[in-house]
């Protein structure tokens, strides 16, 4: 670990979160104020509409897409790390692919209309179950497979998959139901509401505090099952519990914010190059830089392709793949080119 | 016992045998659509429709027709009658998204689809004499469908009354009802007409109209069916005219906010009219909206918004009773 490279990284993205929350709230569709937000801010008389699009709608909103990045970029690391893989993300497990049909469910049914809390809930109870169910078969007297487990989460996403477009097929007759299904599959963070903070935090908190306790032992593991078990580590245990930390993470992000793609695997390939591979570093940097991701991103959604563009139809989910994907591919291939000598 | 297991096994395979001539005959009995007309000669037939990007070519006057869409549905039943339909969209069926939910509910499920995509082999065993269809039917199934001989008919227009009554008359001539079209598209007038004059006078009533089905809200500007049933109900989409919308778009509350509508009217497909109610109230930033915050929240069932059809004037009214409440009177 370089410590200076360490400082800085998680110096700039710390300081760069509030920068970019303050931002957003300022910034969108429409514009609030400076000085309205300074007179929230301080407590004084402000206009009730812009107190409104702050504190009730925008503050939430913001929460929502920090929490969520930083918990999609967290699960991204671990998976990354126990898996060994850089091309290791949270729809390994078939999360994203649960949570989206858990939703699909409750829209489909009418029950995501009874209150603000049931989508969510739907979606986060079909995650873990899709998450334990590829564990399960993944993992084979106390030993979790790693290949198993991936080939697993392939067919049981592919399964769940089929099932919730069969439900979608069926809904699209219902062309405002439809819609608002597909809307839902895209991923967004419009209109999250204080009790969509209160579902993702606790999460995000444990989940950020429990990877602190495995970060030793991810990094002892990156020198192989083998040697890592002779270092003293249970990788049976590490396996089992890294799962679970990623599994929730990811389960309650996908669980309000719909599928966002990428994030938990770009933000932590893009800041293993600037912190370095060691997880007691990189766990707290890529909770921070997927939190700065999302934030930005959803800035530049309400902001450019919302306020500017008048395009409200491109999702973050979209974004996240439009931009992360291109990104991506330089990345592999710059790699790939240094790794052969290419100039 | 001293049993031929010989005559057991033909037994057997001889029930099989009938059990599924049964269930074939129960299936054919049940897939029969109405008599398609003989082809025997009728004057003005076989007529050629002109429609976008060529003509379609019916034979004799149509007596099994197949329909791919709602509005179709309601167009079909008020012009030629339930009788003359073979095949219906299953959603007409449906009272929140259909007006004519009553008559479509009296077709057996064999005899309505829910979408186009590989339903040819079912629509051709049906033998329509013509199918009537939108533009977003799928090509493939038109094409096995076309191949058949089977007259297909597209309709391109359903957002604006005028594309309706265009629809509604081209739909008039390939049935060789267009008497009973022209009608029908006098009637819409006489029906826009009496609405028009129970408004006029008053000032526009502005008003944001949002689509709910359990979670975004959607909206609608200009370019849509959903704001000349506005205007004609003597109303302002404020959607369009103070938030520059055109076509739907997904509605945050952030733009509500931004719009500031005194009347919210949500199209929904929910029954439960106080939870879509409840369900706007309780949003973020709702409680500076000055439709929730004085209680101008009207829940119309989604057909209303989804309209296509000459049921497009029915829509208007049910709108402009909302907005204009007083200026109906006794009649409402």
């Amino acid at each position: 670990m370089n410590p200076r490279r360490a400082a800085w990284g998680i110096g700039g993205l710390a300081v760069a979160l509030p920068i970019l929350v303050l931002a957003a709230l300022v910034l969108g569709e429409t514009t609030v104020p400076w000085a309205d937000l300074r007179a929230l801010v301080s407590g004084d008389a402000v206009d009730a509409i812009a107190r409104a699009k702050v504190l009730d709608l925008r503050l939430p909103e913001v929460l929502v897409a920090g929490l969520v990045g930083g918990s999609l970029a967290l699960a991204g690391v671990l998976l990354q790390g126990i898996f060994r893989n850089a091309l290791a993300e949270p729809g390994v497990l078939g999360i994203s692919t649960g949570g989206s049909f858990g939703a699909v469910l409750a829209l489909f049914t009418g029950a995501a209309a009874v209150h603000v809390l049931v989508l969510p809930a739907a979606a986060f109870a079909a995650a873990a179950l899709v998450a334990f169910f590829v564990y399960a078969i993944g993992t084979r007297g106390g030993r979790t497979q790693i290949a198993t487990l991936l080939l697993a989460g392939i067919a049981v996403q592919a399964f769940v998959s089929s099932l919730a477009a069969g439900v979608i097929a069926v809904a699209a007759k219902r062309w405002d139901v439809a819609r608002t299904i597909v809307a839902w599959t895209l991923g967004g963070l419009e209109d999250r509401t204080w009790d969509h903070v209160a579902v993702v935090a606790p999460s995000a908190a444990v989940a950020l505090l429990a990877a602190a306790f495995v970060c030793r032992e991810l990094n002892v593991l990156a020198l192989g099952e083998t040697s890592a078990r002779a270092l003293g580590v249970d990788t049976r245990a590490l396996k089992r519990n890294v799962l679970t930390i990623a599994a929730l993470a990811a389960g309650a992000a996908v669980a309000v914010s719909g599928s966002i793609a990428f994030v938990g695997l770009i933000v932590p390939n893009i800041l293993r190059r600037l912190v370095g591979p060691d997880h007691r570093v990189l766990v707290p940097a890529g909770f921070l830089g997927g939190a700065c991701f999302l934030v930005a991103l959803d800035l530049f959604q309400r902001w450019v392709v919302r306020g500017m563009l008048n395009a409200p139809e491109l999702r973050i989910g979209i974004l996240t793949g439009l931009l992360g994907a291109p990104f991506f591919l330089y990345l592999l291939l710059t790699q790939s080119e240094r790794a052969s000598g290419v100039d | 016992m001293n049993r031929n297991p010989k005559l057991g096994l033909i037994a057997s395979a001889a029930a099989a045998l009938a059990a599924l001539l049964v269930g074939i005959g129960a299936l054919t009995q049940r897939a029969t659509p109405p008599k398609a007309a003989e082809h025997a000669t009728v004057a003005g037939w076989p007529r050629v429709i002109p429609v976008e990007g060529g003509t379609v070519s019916i034979p004799a006057p149509p007596h099994a027709i197949a329909s791919f869409a709602n509005a179709i549905d309601e167009m079909l039943f008020d012009l030629v009658g339930t009788r003359r339909v073979a095949l219906i969209t299953d959603l007409s069926a449906d009272p929140r998204y259909g007006f004519a939910s009553d008559r479509a509910a009296a077709f057996p499920p064999e005899r309505r689809i829910d979408y186009s995509y590989g339903a040819a082999e079912r629509i051709v065993s049906l033998h329509p004499d013509l199918v009537v269809t939108t533009p977003w039917t799928d090509a493939s199934t038109l094409s096995q469908i076309e191949r058949q001989g089977i007259p297909v008919l597209r309709l391109d227009g359903f957002e604006s009354i005028a594309e309706i009554e265009a629809s509604l008359r081209l739909l008039g001539q390939a049935t060789g009802e267009e008497a009973r079209s022209e009608a029908m598209a006098r009637e819409m007038e006489t029906g826009l007409a009496r609405v028009a004059r129970a408004v006029a006078g008053r000032p526009a009533a502005p008003v944001l109209i949002a689509s709910y089905a359990g979670a975004d809200l959607w909206t609608a500007g200009t370019g849509t069916i959903v704001d000349e049933i506005i205007r004609r109900a003597g109303g302002e989409n404020v959607a369009a005219t103070r938030a520059g919308i055109r076509g739907h778009e997904p509605l945050t509350m952030e733009r509500m906010l931004a719009i500031q509508p005194r009347h919210l009217i949500v199209s929904s497909p929910i029954a439960d009219v106080d939870q879509v109610r409840r369900s706007i109230a309780d949003r973020p930033g709702a409680a500076q909206v000055p439709a929730v915050a004085e209680g101008r929240v009207d829940v119309v069932p989604s057909r209303v918004t989804g309209v296509g059809s000459q049921y497009v004037v029915q829509a208007i009214e049910e709108v402009a009773r909302l907005l204009h409440p007083d200026a109906f009177g006794d009649a409402g």
